[in-house]
């Protein structure tokens, strides 16, 4: 199994890259746990289920397992994270509101599109509009409460940018993702659009970081 | 198709990052507007509020000046006049002698109410000796049969300014006031300490104590506690009640900025 394993490493030494990318959140999550706010926890705690997933998805991938299914359900955990972040740092009930009611809906049309065997084009890319959507809410709290002081000191900005950039980057990928993704397809597009979804997670991760790295200001940032 | 994800990617991330900048640009812009905003009510609200006492303090002054020079001048007049009237009654009718004598003596006693009252509406100790030296005049005036004040102060004080020695002395005057009125003490200890960074005054008696939760709540409490606020807020001063039912109260003053930004110019008498 050992040498089953360095060879798909060594065969998919991008992917593998790719794994370690997501050990950076986590060291600086952990690094600074003691300052992290229930938000940012519960992002530690996501990076630290895309871990589990990735190896699971390794493994599977060694043994020659499907692991498609993988990939849909981190879509509904992501739902789930992004509206429990975003649930905890908003003050108001209306926002609480608006949050709840995406996350929910995403998730409940999101179990129609529910596959296991194959990519599920639909959940990711709910799962793209409904990062995007809170996000897009946060700002707007973001903008109307001012209560933020230094807005480059708050962790939950850097957080938010990473996934918006993160969501736009990949929404028209998920959303074709029928046809790029697809067994027919060449391998050289397959490669590309894996590594754009690549590059736009590796965006979310360094984010992310600086997101966990300025936590330890966020208690002193309210005005 | 490859052609169409491009382009909706690039537009969908052109997007994302002129929302992230203009997020991160107009939230920085409004709430340094706030702030600004903010500290300028701040800086108008104690300055209404020390304009509010520096009225107090003038009225207290004139008040004083026109019982002293009016009434009191008057009152030695009257005096003069009994006095004359004193003689010519004693010459014709000696049986009403014992009442001139005791109008006259009436007339002493409201003529020394009249200087006491007018020298304690204005602290003219404070203006000319300083605040050790009136505080040590006011624990000797409080002090009597049943309540002993003391003072107990470092060597080395340094001089404050007109309007930090007033709004400290106003502070004791109110504290020890009340440590007479409401707590029964028999002792009274006025502390006033000099600190590295400030100046502490502590006033600390041995009576029977109040909850101070419920004192907060009452809203037809008296005005001393909340004047003491008032007072601190203008010159960024901090109180602090150690207070409890069935113990004596401990109040400490603390001021940590000697040069508070509201001046008040407190004029010399
Ligand atoms: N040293 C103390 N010991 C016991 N009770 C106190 C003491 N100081 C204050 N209190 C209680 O707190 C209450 C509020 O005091 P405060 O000085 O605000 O008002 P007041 O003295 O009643 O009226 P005013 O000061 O306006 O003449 C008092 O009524 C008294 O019950
Ligand atoms: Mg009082």
């Amino acid at each position: 199994m050992l040498e089953k394993l360095i060879n798909h490493y060594s065969n998919y030494s991008v992917i593998l890259a790719i794994e370690f990318v997501t050990l950076i959140p986590i060291i600086v999550g952990v690094i600074f746990i003691r300052h992290l706010n229930i938000s940012m926890k519960f992002l530690l705690i996501y990076y630290i289920i895309v871990f589990i997933r990735d190896f699971i998805s390794n493994v599977s991938a060694v043994y020659r397992i499907n692991n498609h299914y993988l990939y849909n359900l981190s879509g509904f955990v992501e739902i789930i994270t992004v509206g429990l972040i975003y649930y905890k740092a908003v003050d108001t009930i209306k926002s609480k509101k608006w949050i709840a009611i995406l996350a929910g809906l995403s998730v409940f049309f999101g179990t129609f599109l529910w596959s296991s065997t194959e990519f599920s084009s639909g959940i990711l890319t709910l799962a793209d509009l409904c990062s995007m959507g809170i996000s897009i809410l946060y700002f707007n709290t973001l903008i109307a409460e001012l209560k933020i002081i230094n807005i480059l000191k708050h962790s939950l900005f850097w957080v938010s940018s990473g996934l918006i950039v993160q969501a736009a980057g990949t929404f028209f990928i998920f959303l074709f993702a029928k046809t790029v993704f697809s067994e027919n397809v060449e391998y050289s597009v397959f490669y590309f659009y894996w590594q754009v979804r690549q590059i736009m997670y590796i965006i979310f991760c360094v984010l992310s970081s600086i997101g966990f790295w300025v936590s330890k200001e966020d208690k002193y940032n309210y005005t | 198709m490859k052609l169409y994800i491009a382009v909706g990617t690039a537009v969908l991330l052109v997007m994302a990052i002129f929302i992230i900048v203009f997020v991160a640009y107009y939230q920085q812009k409004q709430i340094r507007q706030q702030l600004i905003l903010k500290e300028w009510q701040e800086k108008y609200r104690k300055g209404l509020l020390a304009a509010t006492l520096q009225a107090q303090e003038h009225e207290r002054r004139r008040i004083a000046q026109d019982l002293h020079d009016e009434i009191g001048t008057m009152l030695s007049v009257t005096k003069l006049s009994l006095n004359q009237l004193g003689r010519t009654v004693e010459h014709n009718d000696p049986g009403s002698t014992v009442l001139v004598q005791k109008t006259r003596s009436l007339l002493d006693e409201t003529i020394a109410n009249v200087r006491r009252i007018s020298r304690d509406l204005v602290p003219t100790t404070l203006e000319r000796f300083g605040l050790v030296s009136a505080l040590e005049e006011l624990a000797e005036k409080a002090s009597n049969g049943e309540v002993h004040v003391e003072l107990s102060c470092s060597d080395k004080m340094p001089t404050l300014l007109p309007q930090l020695d007033l709004t400290l002395f106003r502070i004791a005057q109110e504290l020890i006031n009340n440590a007479i009125k409401h707590a029964n003490a028999e002792n009274i200890i006025i502390d006033l300490h000099c600190q590295p960074n400030g100046i502490l005054l502590s006033v600390i008696d041995d009576g029977r104590g109040f909850d101070l939760d419920e004192i907060l709540k009452d809203k037809k409490r008296g005005l001393g506690l909340r004047n003491i606020e008032s007072r601190l807020n203008v010159i960024d001063g901090h109180v602090t009640f150690d207070v409890e039912e069935g113990r004596g109260s401990r109040i400490h003053i603390q001021v940590k900025n000697l040069k508070p930004e509201v001046e008040v110019e407190v004029e010399a008498v």
